[in-house]
């Protein structure tokens, strides 16, 4: 197991997703549209979930980000299909279809925490968050 | 002031009823232990006894351990299928249980015990790992010791 695997083989997984650009740690540029892979900075690692140091939990979150632009309805459109599981581009299929092997024991994609508009830097996004819990 | 025990650090390991010796290491899926040490008291007291008075009888104890069910042979799901393999029979070889509640390093305190189960549940919920909660019935008493 490591980490690092994790990520990539997140970041794969979120790949197949058509057009979507995935940044397996927070970037130093965005390009929309683009889904962020990084650990959860409240709560990044929960150890000791059984004895002798055996398995442990990462908290990840999977950020999207699409073009606000000028309509927020138009960035809301483009940003459903992410979050839609009957979609071709939901990320809940994407990351159910990822496999961990050896790297995971399981894992669960919670659900949206947040949904809305975020601004970085001086730039307006419509953005929704997942967050996702990996046992290893 | 002396070194603490932690519960992280604990340690079992049960032997079958099937076979004492094919050993069920549980360590790494273990995530609570009870064992209450319990002990008969039989009420003495008479007339005149300025309290109640009890004279100490045998060992006694009902406990459970907590562990993440996988799919590993021989761990976590071998103690469900033990179970159900002796159920309504009575084993030549009882459980056994060798466990340290601050791991098994030299010196560490160690119970060990013989005991049936009693009771088996999977508490599972949609949003976590399936767990298993076994349920047991100490045969005979404890062995206290050090590892």
């Amino acid at each position: 197991m490591s980490l690092a695997n994790i990520r990539s083989k997140l970041k794969t997984g979120l790949e197949t997703i058509s057009g979507l650009n995935v940044a397996s740690y927070i970037p130093d540029v965005i390009v929309l549209p683009l889904a962020i892979l990084s650990l959860k900075p409240d709560n990044p690692v929960e150890f000791d979930y059984t004895a002798k140091d055996t398995n442990y939990i990462f908290h990840f979150q999977i950020d999207v980000l699409v073009n606000k632009g000028a309509s927020v309805i138009q960035a809301q459109v483009d940003l459903d299909p992410y979050i839609d599981p009957t979609q071709t581009s939901s990320i809940k299929k994407a990351v159910e279809a990822v496999n961990f092997g050896t790297d995971a024991s399981t894992y669960r994609l919670i659900g949206s925490p947040t949904y809305g508009v975020v601004t970085i830097g001086s730039t307006d996004y419509m953005a929704v968050r997942f967050n996702l819990d990996i046992w290893v | 002031m002396g070194t603490y025990y932690h519960g992280r650090n604990q340690y079992l390991v049960l032997g079958t009823p099937a076979n004492s010796s094919a050993n069920i290491a549980l360590t790494g899926n273990l995530m609570e232990t009870n064992l209450p040490l319990d002990l008969d008291l039989g009420d003495v007291t008479v007339a005149g006894s300025t309290g109640h008075r009890f004279y100490p009888g045998l060992m006694k104890s009902s406990g459970s351990f907590k562990f993440v069910a996988d799919t590993t042979t021989n761990t976590s799901w071998g103690t469900l299928a033990n179970y159900a393999a002796i159920q309504q029979a009575t084993p030549a070889n009882y459980w056994s249980a060798n466990y340290g509640p601050g791991g098994n390093t030299s010196n560490s305190p160690k119970v060990t015990f013989n005991f049936l189960i009693k009771s088996v549940s999977l508490p599972v919920k949609v949003a976590d790992v399936v767990t298993m909660m076994v349920g047991w019935e100490a045969d005979n008493g404890f062995t206290v010791s050090n590892f």
